[in-house]
Order: C-alpha cells, then sequence, then structure tokens
C-alpha cells in the first residue's frame, strides 16, 4: 500500500503567536525561481517553507535571523540562504552587507559571484575556500580574504542548522570516527553513552505480558521479587575501536573487524539476570527471535552468521554477564551507525502461551565518535591558522629580526654600511613578502573595524580570521608603546616601503628632493588627522560613500591588488607615488590616516630610545635637515607622531664624520694625538 | 517500497503540512478548549485515516518528531501490510512459511493467537482466505463447496511458531492482522513519541492510543460511535462496526466474518474497546463483534482490558466491564 497522504496541520483552539512574516514570496522567488507560496519564519532555527505547485520544495533562512551574522565589517551582514529539501543549496543572495574592504563598482559583482557559487552545493560535503589541492574548492574574492570567508561561515552555518533541524541532512550528516583508541573502563563506557542500559524487571516483564494467564514463570513455579532483574542489558556499536577495543581486548576485537566486510558494524548486547536476550532456538532454526535492531524504516534481525559470541569482556570493572554477544549489521541494511537506532527485545510468556512482551532501547551514537565534515566543527579561524603554517612562521622570524634591529639600534647605527644594507633589505622583504605576496597590509580599515566590534559585539574570531594581519597587529599594539608607530610605518607597512624605495632610486639618480618649508610641514601634518576623523566618524554610520572614503588608502590597489584595477585608482596610487619621488614618504606624512591612527596612541610611548645630545637643535640642525619625513622639529625635538624610527639620525648620531658634535670631539682627539707625538714626526706631518 | 517512492510519499507529507489551517480539531473537542496549542497532523495510512495531535510543541520540533514516526509507520507497513507484495505477512501467506521474521510481525500473532485460544476461534487471523473469497466476489454469491473449503483453511491452531520461523501446517492458509496491526501501529507510534520525550499526545493510525492530556483537559476527548464522548489518559480505544463495509451478495456479510460460521452476526452496530493498549483494544473490538455478550466479560478480564461499549441498533449503549 502506498502512503497516500492527505495531510493538514491547524493551529488548535487558541491562536498561535507567530511571530511576523519575515519573508515574502517576492524574496523567496530570487532564490527559488518556482516558489508559489511561502510560509511564516518559525522553529528554531528560523525559516520558512517554500513550495511550488508540487508542493514543499526547500526552506529560506536569513543568516541575519539564524546567526546574528556580522561581517568583517562588524556591522550586520545578511544573506538569504535557500535549502533544498534535498540538503543542498539552492542559491544565496546577499541582502545586505557593509564591507567597507570592497571597491565600489566591482565588489558588489564580485562579492554576488562569489555568493553564487554555493548554488547546488551539498552541506553535507565540507566545503573548501582556495585550496590548491581541492579542484572543487570555491574561488574567494581576490583582496576580500576576511569577508570570503565570514560570508561562507554564515552561508554554511545557517544551511546547515535549518536542514539539520529539519532533518534535511539524513545520513550522511556525519562519518563515524572508527579508528581513535584511548583506554577506558566498563564504567566510563557506561557514563559517557558509549554503552546504554536496558533494566527489566521480573516485575515489569509480568506486568507487560499483561494477559491473565500468561506467565513469566511456568505455573507452579515460584517467580523471584518483582525488583529482581530480569533483563540487565548493556547494547553498544562496537565498531568504533574507543568502545570495541576496550570491551573485547584488542584479539578479539581484530579477530571481529576482519569477519566484516566494508559498511558492516557490529552490535555489542551482554545481559545479566534471569532472562536471556539469546534464547536457545537459533541453534535450530538458525535465527534469533528475541532481538532485533530497528533503524528508521529499515528492521534488521540477525541470523547464526551475524553472531559472534564473547568469550570475555575486558573492559576494566565490567559486571558479570549470563550472555555476550557481537552481532554483525550487514551492509546491505543501510544501516548508518551515525543515526539513532533501537534495539526491540521481546519476552516470551513460559508454556503454551504465544504472549510476549515487548522491551526498546534507542541508542545515539555519543557525539565524540561522530566526525563532523571538518567545516561544521572547526572554527574558521583556525582553520585559517592551520592553512598557512610556513607565511605564519617567515612573518614571525621576520619580526625576531626586526626586534633585534630595535633593541640592538645603537650597535646597528654604529655601522652605517651594514646600516643601509639591513634597511634595504628589509624594506624590500615588506613590500614583496608581506606586500605583494601574503598581501599582509595593515589598513586604517582593521583599526576601523575594531573600534566598531568593541562598541557593537567584540569577537576575538572576526580579527583571528587572517592570520597575518592579526600577527602584525599584535607587534604593532606592542612596538607602539615601546617605540611608538614609527616600527610600522618605518619597517612594516608595504606602501611606506614601496614608496621609500622608489624615492631611494630617484635620489640615486640624482632626481632633485624638494625641501618642504618646516612651517609648511608643520602645517600640512594634522590633513592625515583629519581623514582619519573623518573616516571614523563616516564608519559610525552606514553611509555607503564610507567604502569609497577608504579608497585615500592607496594600499588595496598598490599593494593588495598589485595596480591590478581600474586606472582612476591606479593613476591615485601613481600621483602619491610619483609626489614620494619629490618629497619622502609624502602620503605617509600628510595623507595616511592609518598613520594617524597610530600616531595618536604613540604619545603613550614608554621610552626614549632615539639619542639627542644637548647641542641638537640649539647649535645643529644637521640631522634634522636629513631626516627623511622631516620629523625633527628646528629645537631638535623627534616629534613621535611623524617619526618612522627608521633610525636615521641614530646613524649620524654615531657618525664621527657627519654629526657635528662628535667630528668636534673627533678633531680634538686628532689634535691631542698629534700634540703628543714627537716634534720630528709633527714637522714631518706638515704639507 | 523502493527508495524513491518513499521520497515521494515523505515530501508529499511535508508539503502539505502547514498548507492549510483552521480545521477544527475535533468536533467533540469541548468548547471550553485547554490554552494549549495544539498541533493536528493527519494522513491515511493501512488504508485508514491517520491522525496524530501533538499539545505543547512547536511546529518545526512536532515536524521532527512526526517524520520519525512514518519512518515507523513505513517499516511495519512493510511487515504488516497485505497491499505490499514484499510485506512479511505477503511473503508467509504465499509462501507458507517465514523464516527470520520480525518481532513484530510474532508480537503481534502471539497477541492474536492467544485471544484465539481464548474465544476457541471467534477471533482467528487464519480468517483471510474465507474474507478473500467473499472480498473477490463483490457480485456473486460463492458456492457452498467453496464456502467450505474456504473454512476449512481457517485454523488458527495450524499457524506454528519456531524461534524466528512462523509456518502454515496446512498448504494455501493465510492470515490478515488488519483486526490487530493498526492497534500495534498506534502503539509503537505512541511509544516513538514518548521515546523523543513527547507525552501530549494522541495518536490514531486506525486505532486511538492517547497518552497524556493537554493542561486543563481530563482527557483527551474521542467521541463514540453513539456520539457522546470518551476522556481518554493513557489507554487506548478500538472500535469495530461489522456494518461499515459490507460483502457479498445485498451486504449480507460485514468485513468482519465469524471464522468458524463464515457469516457476520449484525447483533449490535458497534463495540468499541478500551484497553492499555491500542493491540489490544484493535484484537478485543474485532473479536467481540462476533462474540456472546456473555463472553465478552471474560475475555476482557483475561487480555487485560478496560471495557467494552456496545451501540445496539435500536441505539442503546450497554457497557460490559472486565
Amino acid at each position: 500500500m502506498s502512503l497516500f497522504l492527505v495531510a493538514a496541520w491547524c493551529a488548535g483552539a487558541a491562536p498561535g503567536a507567530d511571530g511576523e512574516t519575515l519573508l515574502t514570496l517576492d524574496t523567496a522567488q530570487t532564490v527559488f525561481k518556482n516558489a508559489t507560496q511561502i510560509g511564516p519564519a518559525e522553529g528554531s532555527p528560523a525559516a520558512s517553507e517554500v513550495y511550488d505547485d508540487s508542493g514543499l520544495i526547500g526552506y529560506l533562512a536569513s543568516t541575519r535571523s539564524v546567526l546574528a551574522s556580522t561581517g568583517f565589517s562588524g556591522k550586520p551582514l545578511d544573506v538569504l540562504v535557500g535549502i533544498g529539501i534535498d540538503g543542498t543549496i539552492v542559491d544565496a543572495k546577499i541582502v545586505e552587507h557593509h564591507e567597507p574592504i570592497l571597491i565600489i563598482g566591482v565588489a558588489d559583482a564580485d562579492l554576488d559571484a562569489f555568493v553564487d557559487q554555493y548554488r547546488g552545493i551539498d552541506i553535507r560535503q565540507p566545503v573548501r575556500l582556495q585550496s590548491h589541492d581541492d579542484p572543487s574548492s570555491l574561488d574567494i574574492v581576490s583582496g576580500a580574504t576576511v569577508s570570503s570567508l565570514v560570508i561562507n561561515d554564515a552561508i554554511l552555518r545557517t544551511a546547515r542548522n535549518v536542514a539539520a533541524s529539519r532533518g534535511l541532512l539524513g545520513a550522511a550528516a556525519g562519518r563515524v570516527d572508527l579508528s581513535t583508541f584511548e583506554p577506558k573502563g566498563w564504567s566510563d563506557l557506561v557514563a559517557d553513552g558509549s554503552l546504554v542500559r536496558l533494566g527489566v524487571t521480573v516485575g515489569q516483564a509480568m506486568a507487560a505480558l499483561d494477559a491473565k494467564g500468561a506467565g513469566l514463570y511456568p505455573e507452579g513455579v515460584d517467580p523471584p521479587e518483582p525488583a529482581a532483574p530480569w533483563f540487565d542489558l548493556y547494547v553498544g556499536l562496537a565498531t568504533p575501536a574507543r568502545i570495541g577495543r576496550n570491551l573485547l581486548g584488542d584479539k578479539a576485537y581484530n579477530r571481529a573487524l576482519s569477519g566484516l566486510s566494508v559498511g558492516d558494524h557490529l552490535i555489542f548486547v551482554a545481559g545479566s539476570g534471569a532472562g536471556s536476550f539469546k534464547g536457545t532456538s537459533f541453534r535450530q532454526t538458525g535465527s534469533f527471535d528475541r532481538l532485533q535492531v530497528v533503524q528508521g524504516d529499515r528492521t534488521i534481525t540477525f541470523t547464526r552468521d551475524d553472531y559472534i559470541p564473547v568469550a570475555e569482556i575486558v573492559a576494566d570493572g565490567a559486571p558479570e554477564m549470563r550472555d555476550s554477544a557481537l552481532f554483525v549489521v550487514r551492509d546491505g541494511n543501510r544501516f548508518d551507525p551515525g543515526q539513532d537506532w533501537r534495539l526491540d527485545i521481546l519476552i516470551p510468556a513460559a508454556g503454551d502461551s504465544n504472549v510476549q512482551a515487548l522491551f526498546s532501547t534507542t541508542y545515539a551514537l555519543p557525539a565524540r565518535y561522530v566526525t563532523q565534515s571538518e567545516a561544521i566543527d572547526q572554527p574558521l579561524w583556525l582553520e585559517a591558522w592551520q592553512a598557512r603554517p610556513v607565511k605564519i612562521a617567515i612573518l614571525i622570524a621576520a619580526l625576531a629580526v626586526l626586534t633585534a634591529i630595535l633593541v640592538f639600534q645603537d650597535t646597528l647605527a654604529a655601522r652605517p654600511v651594514l646600516y643601509q644594507r639591513v634597511r634595504i633589505a628589509f624594506l624590500v622583504f615588506t613590500l614583496i613578502w608581506i606586500g605583494w605576496y601574503a598581501g599582509a597590509q595593515l589598513s586604517v580599515l582593521n583599526v576601523l573595524t575594531f573600534a566598531e566590534a568593541v562598541r557593537t559585539d567584540f569577537r576575538w574570531e572576526l580579527f583571528l580570521l587572517e592570520p597575518l594581519i592579526f600577527v602584525l597587529w599584535g607587534y604593532v599594539a606592542v612596538t607602539l608603546l615601546f617605540w611608538g608607530r614609527g616600527v610600522f610605518c618605518g619597517w612594516l607597512c608595504p606602501f611606506g616601503a614601496l614608496q621609500e624605495l622608489v624615492n631611494r632610486v630617484a635620489v640615486a639618480m640624482k632626481v632633485p628632493q624638494l625641501n618642504i618649508p618646516f612651517g609648511l610641514n608643520e602645517r600640512l601634518w594634522p590633513i592625515k588627522y583629519v581623514l582619519f576623523i573623518g573616516l571614523f566618524g563616516l564608519s559610525l554610520s552606514t553611509l555607503p560613500f564610507f567604502q569609497g572614503a577608504m579608497e585615500v588608502e592607496p594600499f588595496k590597489t598598490a599593494i593588495v591588488l598589485h595596480f591590478d584595477r581600474a586606472w582612476p585608482f591606479v593613476l591615485y596610487a601613481a600621483i602619491l607615488l610619483v609626489a614620494g619621488i619629490f618629497v619622502q614618504r609624502a602620503f605617509c606624512r600628510y595623507l595616511c590616516p592609518l598613520g594617524a591612527a597610530l600616531a595618536i596612541p604613540a604619545r603613550l610611548r614608554m621610552f626614549e630610545w632615539l639619542k639627542r645630545r644637548w647641542q641638537c637643535g640649539a647649535q645643529c640642525q644637521r640631522c634634522a635637515a636629513k631626516c627623511p619625513v622631516q620629523a625633527i622639529h628646528p629645537d631638535g625635538k623627534i616629534n613621535p607622531n611623524e617619526c618612522i624610527h627608521c633610525l636615521h639620525c641614530q646613524v649620524q648620531y654615531f657618525d664621527d664624520h657627519v654629526c657635528p658634535p662628535l667630528i668636534e670631539r673627533r678633531k680634538r682627539r686628532e689634535r691631542i694625538a698629534a700634540a703628543g707625538k714627537p716634534a720630528a714626526l709633527a714637522g714631518e706631518a706638515k704639507p | 517500497m523502493t527508495a524513491e517512492s518513499y521520497r515521494l510519499t515523505r515530501r508529499r507529507f511535508l508539503s502539505l503540512m502547514g498548507a492549510t489551517a483552521g480545521v477544527p480539531l475535533s468536533h467533540a473537542w469541548p468548547a471550553a478548549a485547554s490554552d494549549a496549542r495544539i498541533l493536528d497532523w493527519r494522513g491515511r495510512m493501512l488504508g485508514a485515516d491517520s491522525r496524530i495531535l501533538l499539545a505543547g510543541l512547536d511546529r518545526a520540533s512536532a515536524r521532527g518528531a512526526i517524520a520519525r514516526c512514518l519512518e515507523e509507520v513505513d517499516r511495519l507497513e512493510a511487515i504488516f501490510s497485505l497491499y505490499r507484495p514484499e510485506s512479511e505477512i505477503c511473503r508467509l501467506n504465499r509462501d507458507g512459511a517465514l523464516p527470520q521474521s520480525s518481532l513484530d510481525l510474532r508480537y503481534v500473532l502471539g497477541r492474536s493467537l492467544d485471544v484465539s485460544q481464548h474465544t476457541n476461534g471467534a477471533f482467528d487471523v487464519t480468517v483471510q482466505p474465507l474474507w478473500r473469497l467473499f472480498a473477490t466476489r463483490p457480485g456473486g454469491e460463492p458456492t457452498s463447496s467453496e464456502i467450505e473449503r474456504a473454512k476449512a483453511l481457517v485454523d488458527y491452531r495450524a499457524v506454528e511458531i519456531d524461534g524466528a520461523t512462523v509456518a502454515f501446517a496446512r498448504r494455501d492458509m493465510a492470515i490478515t492482522l488488519n483486526g490487530a496491526a493498526q492497534g500495534y501501529i498506534s502503539d509503537r507510534i505512541a511509544a516513538i513519541l514518548q521515546d523523543a520525550g513527547i507525552e501530549q499526545t494522541l495518536v490514531q493510525m486506525g486505532e486511538t492510543r492517547a497518552l497524556t492530556p493537554p493542561p486543563g483537559l481530563p482527557g483527551w476527548p474521542v467521541r463514540l460511535p453513539d456520539e457522546s464522548d470518551i476522556a481518554l489518559v493513557n489507554e487506548s480505544i478500538a472500535t469495530s462496526m461489522p456494518r461499515a463495509e459490507t460483502l457479498g451478495k445485498d451486504g449480507g456479510r460485514g468485513h468482519i466474518l465469524d471464522p468458524r460460521t463464515g457469516l457476520t452476526p449484525f447483533r449490535f452496530d458497534a463495540v468499541s474497546v478500551v484497553a492499555p493498549s491500542a493491540l489490544t483494544a484493535d484484537i478485543l473490538s474485532t473479536a467481540l463483534s462476533v462474540l456472546p455478550n456473555a463472553a465478552a466479560h471474560r475475555l476482557l478480564h483475561d487480555t487485560g482490558a478496560t471495557k467494552a461499549i456496545y451501540l445496539t441498533p435500536d441505539g442503546r449503549t450497554n457497557t460490559v466491564w472486565a
């Protein structure tokens, strides 16, 4: 007979407190093309049923309502996700985002193209992003890695939560971990649900045989106390090593496994008490008549061939058992060990009666044995860190080198040739490896995102998503307190390095340098603060203009996208670089909002490690005049808000051919040395 | 049933749920009903209107529970349905023997045979050859020799259960569990809901099994054939109406036959049995249709049932207590 179902739900006497209809048919049709009807958003997690003419076709959910998803910006991210009743993603559509990393004109299309990749994805399978060894992995939006990761996470978690709660995932939701082993005793296995107990007392068995005249014991035999155990059964899946090996010991477990085909599973049943779950009839008929396993619509019975006697339970503390056995569930039964199943057990009445009592126990394999597809279980950020161990190690090594440079800055500064080499080498590394290769260009956007997160819903996960950026920011935060903003600006900023290297080439080619009078220099400095405060203000709103305003930073164009962008962006970056040819680091000094953001807390720095002399400013302006970013005031003070900690002034400080007080001292020393020499020699020295 | 058709029915079920609203819960529902939100699932199973009422659940969790119930119904139909050629019962009827049968088949069969013993065959699952004879001849009355031949195949004592093997002692015997399986399925569905932590439910899979009523109600209200209501708490009710469906020429026989005579005794219009399990209620309501009232009390008592309520042709109600 086919299940002809005419079904209808109705709310009973009281009208239900249905929530407002969040998703309309129009929105549903952007995801489900053939939708003709949509239900209210309800259930946990909330989703709307979507119908076409043939009936239910899937569920529509919003990542914002299911997960309260936020984007990289820390602002709400909302993606509509359509989940088909077959457990695949029908389509996904971004309905709201405030991802500022994105570029006007290009970004929304890129983002939509990214989200389009989810069409038809089977959410039971792991979904990988940008993996070289996995051709089925999805492409991420170039230059918007974190946004891609966040959107990926929102879509998949929403789809999986909705699908799991609606029973759409079916059998393939997880795989069973058969190999992990750790020694465990009997009570551990019972306590963690690896074994379940079914206790039936004599009284319960007699009550269940409720027909009068049908007894558990033959007439004339006095039954034991009603509280005495008829069955004290322990049931579990024995295929996982952590259960089977602990119960049976290595040898018996291996022997049992060796008799299995792929897809077969072992079910362990052991019992004490007056009753036997095995009975004796299987010896004659070949089939076990007292127990069966039920899963979903499958009834699984056992024959003598499926039976493996268990001689001894070796798990520590195992109670004495009357019977112990393994039953093999053959692959053909479509048994899924990851799904719940139950053991049915019959207790026959004594004598000629045909009456039997029926008991059941449900077994749910503990979650520890079920390996979810990795994307489900593992936090997204952890995956990001595990995916790039080499990059992280190289960056940390580079930062260690930089720390050494800073700690031994005097020693280095006293060796001008070595200093020049180290400095150029590090800038080249910063530009090419950190910037162009790894794309780890810090941006004022990070600062604004952080501020936004602190203001709303702070989660480290969001920042951990980009390991290199996270490490760099951690380093910058610490060095900001010790040395000021200069460590980042002068050493770790790829665009800064690009400007400086371009300028050095220009100087080598005798391009005349433009000297900005200090008064003008000082009055140009505030521009960057104004820009930063403007961006900060914009970030508090959700104005679309913010995304455009972010482009005051040429970092994305010059570093992240390798100048591979629309010409206005390239032109802007080129203008800045050309300016940098004549005015060293013109952008850094006057425009960079990130520099401004770092300069403000730079006032907090705890140490004054750049050496000065009393003559600086008072008698001598030499290093002030030579400071590449003109950060030294005419009075000789180094302005920590402007200093890029390039150590240029320190090299001069130690150079007794450059620093006038040192020159003075050297000459005096030479004079004294000359005066102390024999006259004849002194005379010879004269021309 | 193939996986494909399973998917279709499942899809159909899910799609129709939620399609309509506002169907009155039950005409037996008291006006001052409980405040509880009742979810009402309706479908057709084993040829009967089916219904599951769930109180105190949101629709999403109810849907998960219903999905599990439907899998169980599907599993049990694969055992008990006479309309599925590969069901256990069809294989048994075809081959005369079924090794490695399910616990479910032997449990229901065991209870049925027990009632057969108690009633000396007034209730007999081996009535199928006789029933088939009338059911397949809607136009003409079978000859008396045909009837005699079929009657010779009706004998519960010729059903042999040896371990997991069920076999007939005579060729061409056949059984029907239509007077028991619906009750058993109702019990099983109730057990599945209970296992899922759902207590406030009423299951009607041909027969009715009630668990805890919704708050504020003395019991789940169920309407009896005489239009009165009965409130059920943790018990079951099954009703047989011999006249509900008639066989043979001029409707001379009801769908319930006395296995010993091949006739339907139309002594009353309906009999309802209240018992702890729907299986017992189902078997007894069939058995009491053909048993004299005098034997009813003893059968009710021996099988642990509560009471039987008869509706006589003149509209009176008789209740027999266990």
